[in-house]
């Protein structure tokens, strides 16, 4: 390679100020010496400056004035679009919560529905419930006689089986403070549906099935449960109270809740009637309203009964025998040994005769479970002699109070998912800000691949 | 040689012309808008087409602008479309007309003709700026590139680099070539001149 070509590669080097001193010294060594090459350094400086002021040139007004024109309308185009797309967006998630409401409203909870339903009367809604309800029919009270029998036989024999359990549970458990198991406090629910005609009936049987009953009182347990609903709370309330206190009871429990206003009133009552005025108690409560559930039953504990108390006995002679032992006793040993072994007997003792003492106090005192339930007055029904125009006039107001209604069902309902929409809508509001950025991610991958460094 | 805007109010203008203010793109560009015209004028050759390259241009930013992170410059990543739209043109133009620009004579002295006759071309330039960009017609367009952004805008070399998407090596080897080409074509053309 000739100095000459060597200088020809360096050029555009020693142009932009590149090459290194040693480099910078040969070339312009070699151009002090060259004609031809100071010749091309020379030329190719006087292009460059030419080339370089080229770049001065002015931008014309009309070329500034197509662009910012085109570019204002496109901005405009924008603008209408994504204005446009905003409305269309706001109206359909408007729509869309709208929708969202009505549905769930609809689909609202029982709860809701008697909230509202309890209305005094101005309704559409309401008048059809009553329709409804007055037209529904009454539940039997009354078993009949057959059926009663067949049932009776069953259940009796249930009975005994039970009685049976509980006295055996009854000798291996020394503690008889439970009753012998005769189950929960108030357990309402255990006898299955019965008359009283089946009970009395049931009673005779027993007694003509336990022999060593037959020589002593019979231990009957008599439990009842009566479901009302009523018109007059108060006054149904009232005559409980005072039928319980003339037929010499108690009331041992209550609880009551509800609003007179909207007839939701609840009450509930433990009543202890003596046993042998059970029946007539029974009676006298049986207007306070419409009667819609009775369980009545009674339990035959006289086997337990008085094998617990022949328990008792023996433990009680034991325990004298074991006061005179303790009287001959001699030595302290012996004496320490008879007084733990008195105390334990005692311990019995006293254990079965609160037993004892329990069965005679629910013998004696039959427990009574009355439910009432307020019920709203009913409403007449509409003559149908009204004319067509008030019958249009009267459809119309009622479905302005059926909107009224699902209004407020729709905003009961909001209130009511208002805690999980505060946790769903900014999960929702993140899930589709990340699918709208990975598809603009796409979009403009493929277009801008190019330009985007 | 370039007039920077601070930094704050330029970053203020690219958010507002991401959410579509035409004001704002408009003083935006004002500092670049030079230079876009200078490309695209040394580039093709005749204001009529420098316009509708500029236009295009412009539109192309403003339409992509909002997908602009910030991972580089603002100048780079304008002119970086600049280069694309310039050559995408000549592409275009060249399909169309089913003709080569590259290399042939005769078209750069048909480009250099319509320059002449440009009635504003022929008050701003000078003659030898005449047979200059006449010249630069017959380069091909990817050296034509190279020189105008070097020698006419005065790119550095890594910025040409990232601007064509080429190597730093292969940028400096376009530039030599142009150069070499662009002294033999003016050449040419005094030899041609001084002939008549």
């Amino acid at each position: 390679m000739t100095s000459c070509d060597k200088c020809r590669e360096m050029l555009r080097g020693y142009l932009d100020g590149e090459l290194s001193q040693e480099d910078t010294a040969f070339f312009e060594n070699h151009v002090q010496q060259c004609t031809e090459c100071a010749q091309e350094l020379t030329k190719m400086r006087e292009m460059l400056n030419e080339l370089h002021e080229l770049g001065d040139t002015p931008v014309p007004d009309a070329v500034h004035e197509a662009w910012t024109k085109a570019v204002r309308a496109e901005a405009g185009d924008k603008h209408k679009k994504r204005s446009k797309r905003q409305w269309m967006r706001g109206l359909s998630y408007a729509a869309a919560a709208i929708a969202l409401l009505f549905v769930g409203s609809l689909l609202g909870s029982p709860a809701e529905e008697t909230l509202l339903a309890n209305e005094s009367g101005s309704n559409g809604y309401y008048a059809s419930d009553q329709e409804a309800y007055n037209s529904a029919p009454e539940p039997p009270v009354d078993i009949p006689k057959t059926g009663q029998d067949l049932y009776g036989e069953i259940l009796g024999s249930a009975l005994m089986d039970e009685a049976a359990e509980e006295e055996q549970s009854f000798a291996d458990d020394a503690d008889g403070g439970s009753g012998g198991g005769y189950g929960a406090e108030g357990g309402s629910g255990e006898y299955g549906a019965q008359s009283r005609a089946f009970e009395s009936e049931a009673t005779a049987d027993k007694a003509d099935t336990e022999s060593t009953a037959q020589k002593q009182e019979a231990k009957i347990i008599r439990e009842a449960y009566l479901y009302f609903t009523c018109l007059e709370f108060t006054d149904a309330v009232d005559t409980l109270k005072s039928s319980t206190e003339n037929f010499g009871g108690y009331l041992e429990y209550s609880t009551e809740s509800g609003f007179p206003e909207n007839y939701n009133r609840y009450g509930e009552y433990h009543l202890r009637i003596p046993s042998d005025k059970l029946n007539d108690f029974l009676a006298s409560i049986e207007g306070i309203g419409k009667k819609r559930q009775e369980n009545i039953g009674s339990r035959d504990v006289s086997e337990s009964y008085y094998d617990t108390k022949t328990r008792l006995e023996t433990l009680r002679a034991q325990y004298a025998r074991l006061q005179e032992l303790m009287a001959q006793a001699e030595k302290v040993s012996a004496l320490i040994e008879i007084e733990e072994k008195m105390t334990e007997v005692l311990y019995e003792i006293e254990s079965l005769e609160a037993s004892l003492r329990n069965i005679d106090n629910r013998v004696a005192y039959s427990q009574v479970y009355v439910e009432l339930t307020e019920e709203a007055p009913i409403k007449e029904p509409v003559v149908a002699t009204e004319s067509f125009g008030d019958r249009i006039t009267r459809a119309f107001y009622q479905g302005i109070n059926t909107l009224k209604v699902n209004a407020q069902r729709a905003l009961l309902y909001l209130i009511r998912i208002a805690p999980t929409l505060v946790v769903l809508i900014p999960l929702i509001i993140i899930a589709i800000l990340i699918i709208r950025r990975i598809y603009k991610k796409h979009k403009k991958a493929g277009k801008n691949h190019d330009e985007e460094l | 040689m370039f007039w920077l805007m601070g930094r704050d109010e330029e970053a203020q203008r690219i958010r507002a012309a991401q959410r579509g203010d035409a004001s704002a793109f408009e003083a935006l560009m004002a500092e670049y808008e030079q230079t876009i015209y200078a490309v695209a004028l040394r580039m093709c050759g005749n204001r009529e087409d420098a316009q509708d390259m500029v236009q295009e241009t412009m539109l192309r930013i403003f339409r992509s602008i909002g997908g602009f992170k910030g991972n580089s410059k603002f100048s780079t990543w304008i002119y970086r479309i600049t280069t694309n739209v310039c050559l995408d043109e000549f592409r275009r133009k060249r399909r169309r007309n089913e003709q080569s620009f590259e290399g042939l004579t005769e078209a750069g002295e048909q480009f250099a003709d319509d320059v002449l006759e440009t009635p504003e071309a022929h008050q701003e330039r000078t003659e030898s700026a005449q047979h200059l960009q006449a010249a630069l017609l017959q380069l091909p367009s990817d050296l034509r590139m190279a020189i105008v952004l070097r020698d006419v805008k005065g790119f550095a070399y890594d910025e040409i680099a990232q601007l064509t998407g080429a190597n730093l090596g292969t940028v400096k080897s376009r530039i030599s070539r142009a150069r070499g080409r662009l002294r033999k074509i003016i050449e040419r053309q005094k030899s041609s001149a001084d002939a008549i």
